[in-house]
Parts: C-alpha cells; structure tokens; sequence
C-alpha cells in the first residue's frame, strides 16, 4: 500500500521481535520499512522497552499527541508510536474516542489536562455530522454544511482556549450507508453534495485559522473509497476505515505532526542516468537517450522532470546527483532538447565518481540545510541502499523497476508537505542557486567499507563462451567510460578470442543482495613470454565504487602467477569519453613504464611484490575449470 | 501432528504475536478473561490474524460471538 518505503527483510522481522537494549539507531532504521499494524506494534512495544542511562537523550523529538474520535482510535495508538519512528519522533498518544468531541473534551478533561498534549488531532469522520441528505433543497444543503463548520469552529474554539495548542483537522469522505448516485453531483442537499460543502468549508476554516489539514478525503481517494471503508468493522467496533488503512493514514498524519516541530524535507535530489533521463550518457551518447515523445519510458522521463519541476515551483530545492563525467552529463543537461529541466532549475550539480552518501553530505553543507529535509531519487537499488544505510536521516522512495510506474509511486508519499503556500515559498527555490559552489573536497562515507561488506557480492568469472559471446560483444561495442582501450570486437573477433589458447578471457557478472546485476565486465588478454598483457578491460559504470576491478586484479596476478609470468602489464588509450580510467593502472599500483603522444601510457605491475586486494567481494572462479 | 493440534499451534502463534506474549500457552478452554489484553479490540486483530493465516473470511455475526478460542477453532473447522 506504501510502496515507496522499502519492504522488512527476514532479518528485519526477525529483529523487530527481538530488539533490545538501548539501540535507538536500529528501531529507527527498522521503521524505514513498510510495516502492518502488527509491526508498527511490535516497534511500538520495542520503544517503550528501551532504557537509555539518565539523561541521555534519545535523538528523537518528543511529541505528545491527543486524538480526539467520535469513532474507535484505540487501535491506532500502537500505529501512531510505531509510525512516530519512521519521522525521528518519540510519539506518545492520548486517544479520546467513542463520543463527540465536545463530550469527550468534558468526559476527560482532567486525564488531557495532565497529559499536556503538543497537538490535538479532531479525528472527526462524517458520521460526527451525520450529513442526512436533503436531496434537492439548496436552502438546506447550505444550512445544513455551515451548521457542520461552525460546529468545528467551536470545537477549535474550546481546544484553543484549554489547551492552546495547534489542531489537525480531517476533511470527511463519504458515508457508505448514503445513497450515492452519478447525479447526485447536481443535485443539491445529496449526501455527496453535502460532504463536498464541508469539505470546502473546513478548508476555508483551516486556511484561516492557521491549522493544519489532515485530506483523509483525498487518502481515500488514492486507494479508493470501496477499499478505505469497511463495512464489517464499522458494524463490528465502529472502526473509522478499515483496519489495514490504519498504517497509511498514521503515516500521513505523522508527517503533517513532524511540520509543526520543523521536520520538513525541502530537496529532492535526482539522478542523471535512468532517472533524469533512459539511458546511459557517457556510453549511449546524447543523441541515443530514452527523453520525449516516442517511447513510454522517454515520456516517463520527461514525466518525472515535469512533475520536479512543478515542486521546484512550490519552492522545493532541486539538485542532481550523478555518477559521470561532469562535462558531458552537462552538456545533455543543457542542450538535449527534450529536456523538460533547465539547468537554471537546478540549485547545485554534483557530477562524478564519488560515492553518493558523500555528495549529498556536500549538497547539504552547500546549501545549510539538514540532510533531514532531502528526498533522494534514484533507479538504482544499490545506490538507494547505500544511502538508506549512511544517511537513514535522508527519505529515499523505493522504486518499480519500470519508470513508467514511478509518479504514483512517488507522488503517494506526500515527501513535500507544508502547512500552507506563499509567493515567498515559491521564490525560495531560487535564492539556493545562487551560488553553485561545490565543495572542494569530498569526504568518502566513512563506512562505506561496511556497506560494502552488507551486500554481500559474488563475481562469477566465466572465459568467454557461446552462451555470452553476443552479450560480450554489445559490451565492447557500447562501453566508452570505464573502458582503457575502447578497441571494439565483432561477435567473430570475440568467438576468435575465445578460441585462442594464447589469449585469457573473462566475462564477468555481479550478483548481491539485491540480485544479479549482469555481465559486468570484460576482459582479454594476451599470454607474453614474461607477462599477462591486457588487451581489453572494460566495466558497466552501474557497479563503480564495489571493488570489482581490485578483484579483477587479484584473479589477474593469481592467474598471472599459476603460468609463471613476472609482470601484468596494460594500456590506457584516451578518448573523449574514458578520462575516467585515466589513472585506473596508477591507482592499483602498476607503474607508468611509458608515454606517447595523445596522451596514451604503458604500465606493469610485478607479480613478486603484489599484495591481495581483497576487497569484499567473493570470486566464483569458472576460468580454471577449463 | 493431528488437525486439531496443528490449528491450535497456529492459532498459538497469533495470540503470541498479537497479544505480544511470546510465552503464551492457549486451550481451546481459554476465554478473554484468562489471556491477558485479549479485549474486544483484540479480537478484531486476532480474526484479521487468523483469516489472513488460514485464508479465510468471517461474518461479522460469527467474529462477535467468539467467547473462547474453542469457537475459533470450530469456526475454522467450519
């Protein structure tokens, strides 16, 4: 139902029963996961478990909540607890339930009193107002919708005067039991009339009195008023909606509490490739990306910039976070004409090969605001992973695997809720860009050693083979940016290579726990008389950042050292696209051994003085078998 | 393991969870007023629990009648 947060694992189910101690950090970052009512529970039950020393604080903002239903609200008390941790807040709950508000404000006025609520919450559904229908008078209709907000204003009244503190009210969706008709939109006083009547009217109400809203009405809609309501538990116990809604709509409503005590996000950050636009730019080129009118995905992209830049309207800072090579990613940015973005759009451009987590730890000392007010948009699951696990602070929506999918998806979580819009709001996205400083150095995620042992890596090395040998060839053919010769082999020159006993050839894929990332990488090389000479070494960019070419280079010098060879040698041929390898042999220690004219280097590493890499991943070695 | 232990081990393991008692032991002979927190709201969650376990949907008439976890089971049986 919230399918932007990501779904629990075993581990994390096996966790939220088992947690203990003080690990505040753990339960926070349980509740990123999609829980049911049973699981917000079980973290509700955790929290309250938790012994921290004397005066050491939590981390988490304490918010006493009151709700106040005409219904039963006693089972969301858990869900609001559980959801709290979701948004960084220690919710404690009050419900006052089962009465109108007016009673219960009497009835338990002694028990709100003591608890002191931060905020109350007027969980008022329709059957408060009744909203019998007067079907064709609009005399009544009128009357009938203004005795139902005033009613509301005196409620607001008597909270304003005990309590003092700011209110959440809910619009109403509609009653099941009313008749409900095409036509009733046109006929004054139906039981649709009078519920859109209230509605307006409590907006205006709110819109005045500096409140907040709760559009239980539009939360319905989204899933559908058949699947909100059910009809057995309100004939059951007078549940509001039907009980597995209870986690949604304590998500949304936790997040409309989290403004009044500053919790707001205020920037998306969004990816180049596969995201901002399908494909990959340093290896597709600008003219071959999915953008524009021609292909479902190329109107899904266009799709998703047109939906940031209506954020950016409503004064939600863009920036753009990409592994690339600044100059050409910019230049597609600027000139591809489909682009829906400009790059006035965009307050800050981060463009290169650092890791993510560290490039958005600059976008938020560039531009003063807490990485708990970013949104982080990216396709890859990695790369979401990773930030989910350095930066739990930052919200990054899960995606479908299809970009067509993405908006409801996205657009379902309410990221950028506010209490309210101003002409100031929408300017605020501009004053950000006025200076695109980017920071000058770049601090790599400190655990990113961690992160990288968490997804549990395989490369199973394969020589080439028939089975591989097309999808071999397309990966010479279309890698330009980590690719040190970018020679290019037919299917023929490839089936050639992999029958030539003088010749070591590699295809490479990647799997880890988020699955099987393909063939990566590629690579041939010749068997000298002293050395194992690299002819081609190319990797998918997609898998940057994981160690895969140090373990290349350990199944090279173990190879290297089986035939007896002293030396691993290779070339790095530079063209407009691959300056990211231009240091590739220099940063795994080989030394330059030559240098000729356009800019191409000859380098060799000694086998005898070689260290293993070791990096966390685990070679399945096929290459020896043969 | 007979039918009647295996829904009882089941069942079992949802007043567990629910109720969040991991030591709980039920009988079919227990009633609300011998498992602690087992209210009428607690019912509700048990019967989504069992009907998501057991794939089944109950009337509203059946979930308001349940006095022990004896008519549970013979509503499963049922």
């Amino acid at each position: 139902m919230m399918r932007w947060l990501p779904q629990p694992t075993t581990s994390d189910i096996e966790l939220s029963r088992s947690l203990g101690g003080s690990n505040i950090a753990d339960l926070v970052r349980l509740a990123q996961c999609e829980w049911d009512a049973g699981g917000l529970r079980r973290l509700a039950t955790r929290l309250a478990g938790i012994q921290l020393p004397d005066g050491q604080p939590t981390g988490l903002q304490a918010v006493r909540v009151l709700l106040l239903s005409n219904s039963t609200a006693r089972h969301l008390k858990e869900t609001l607890i559980g959801t709290g941790l979701r948004h960084g807040m220690r919710v404690d709950v009050m419900i006052s339930e089962y009465e109108d508000p007016e009673v219960l404000l009497v009835r338990d006025y002694d028990s709100i009193v003591s608890f002191n609520p931060d905020i109350v919450v007027l969980a008022m559904d329709v059957h408060a107002f009744g909203l019998r229908p007067a079907a064709g008078n609009a005399e009544a209709a009128a009357a009938i919708a203004s005795r139902a907000v005033d009613r509301l204003r005196a409620i607001r009244e008597s909270v304003r005067s005990s309590f003092k503190k700011p209110v959440v009210v809910q619009t109403l969706t509609l009653d099941p039991g009313h008749v409900r008709l095409h036509v009733d939109r046109l006929i004054p006083g139906s039981h649709a009339d009078l519920v859109g009547r209230v509605n307006a009217g409590l907006s205006d109400f709110v819109r005045s009195s500096g409140d907040l809203l709760l559009d239980v009405a539009m939360l319905s809609e989204r899933i559908g008023q058949d699947n909100w309501n059910s009809a057995r538990h309100w004939a059951l116990a007078k549940y509001p909606f039907a009980p597995e809604n209870a986690p949604l709509y304590a998500e949304h409503l936790v997040r409309l509490v989290a403004l009044k005590f500053g919790k707001s996000r205020r920037v998306l950050v969004l990816d180049l490739d596969n995201t901002m636009w399908g494909g990959i730019v340093g290896d597709d080129g600008k003219e071959n990306l999915l953008l524009g009118p021609g292909s479902p995905v190329g109107e899904a992209h266009c799709a998703l910039q047109a939906m940031a830049k209506e954020l950016r309207d409503r004064g939600i800072v863009l920036c753009v976070s990409s592994k690339n090579e600044e100059s050409v990613a910019l230049d597609a940015f600027r000139t591809h004409p489909e682009m829906v973005l400009a790059e006035e759009d965009i307050a800050v451009f981060q463009i290169n090969w650092t890791d993510k987590a560290a490039n958005l730890q600059a976008l938020s000392d560039i531009l003063s605001l807490g990485l708990d007010s970013f949104v982080f948009l990216d396709d890859n699951p990695a790369e979401r992973a990773q930030i989910r696990f350095a930066l739990p602070q930052v919200a990054v929506p899960e995606l479908p695997k299809d970009v067509t999918e993405w908006i409801p998806v996205f657009q379902s979580a309410c990221y950028f809720e506010t209490t309210g819009f101003t002409v100031e709001d929408r300017d605020r996205a501009s004053y950000y860009r006025a200076d695109a400083r980017r920071a000058a150095q770049l601090k790599s995620f400190a655990r990113q050693e961690d992160y990288l042992q968490s997804l549990d890596m395989e490369l199973l090395v394969n020589p080439f083979d028939a089975i591989g040998r097309k999808r071999i060839a397309q990966l010479i053919a279309k890698s330009n940016q980590f690719n040190l010769t970018t020679r290019r082999y037919s299917e023929a020159d490839v089936a050639a290579a992999e029958a030539d006993p003088r010749r070591i050839t590699l295809q490479m894929r990647l799997s880890d726990v988020f699955g099987d990332n393909g063939m990566i990488g590629v690579v041939i090389a010749d068997i000298g008389a002293d050395a194992i000479e690299i002819d081609t070494w190319l990797m998918s960019c997609r898998v940057l950042g994981r160690g895969v070419p140090e373990a290349t280079l350990d199944w090279l010098v173990a190879r290297a050292r089986d035939l007896g060879k002293g030396f691993v040698r290779g070339v790095y041929i530079p063209t407009k696209k691959n300056m990211m390898v231009a240091d590739h042999y220099r940063n795994l220690g080989f030394e330059l051994t030559g240098e000729r004219p356009g800019g191409e280097t000859a380098w060799e590493l000694s086998v005898d003085a070689y260290q293993d890499k070791k990096p966390p991943i685990r070679i399945r070695d096929a290459v020896g078998a043969h | 393991m007979d039918k009647q232990a295996d829904v009882i081990s089941r069942l079992q393991a949802i007043f567990r969870e629910e109720l969040d008692l991991p030591n709980l032991q039920i009988s079919p002979q227990s009633t609300p007023d011998d498992v602690d927190g087992w209210d009428s709201l607690a019912t509700i969650r048990i019967v989504a629990a069992v009907e998501r376990e057991f794939d089944r949907e109950f009337e509203a008439a059946q979930i308001e009648s349940i006095r022990s976890v004896a008519d549970l089971i013979s509503m499963i049986a049922a």
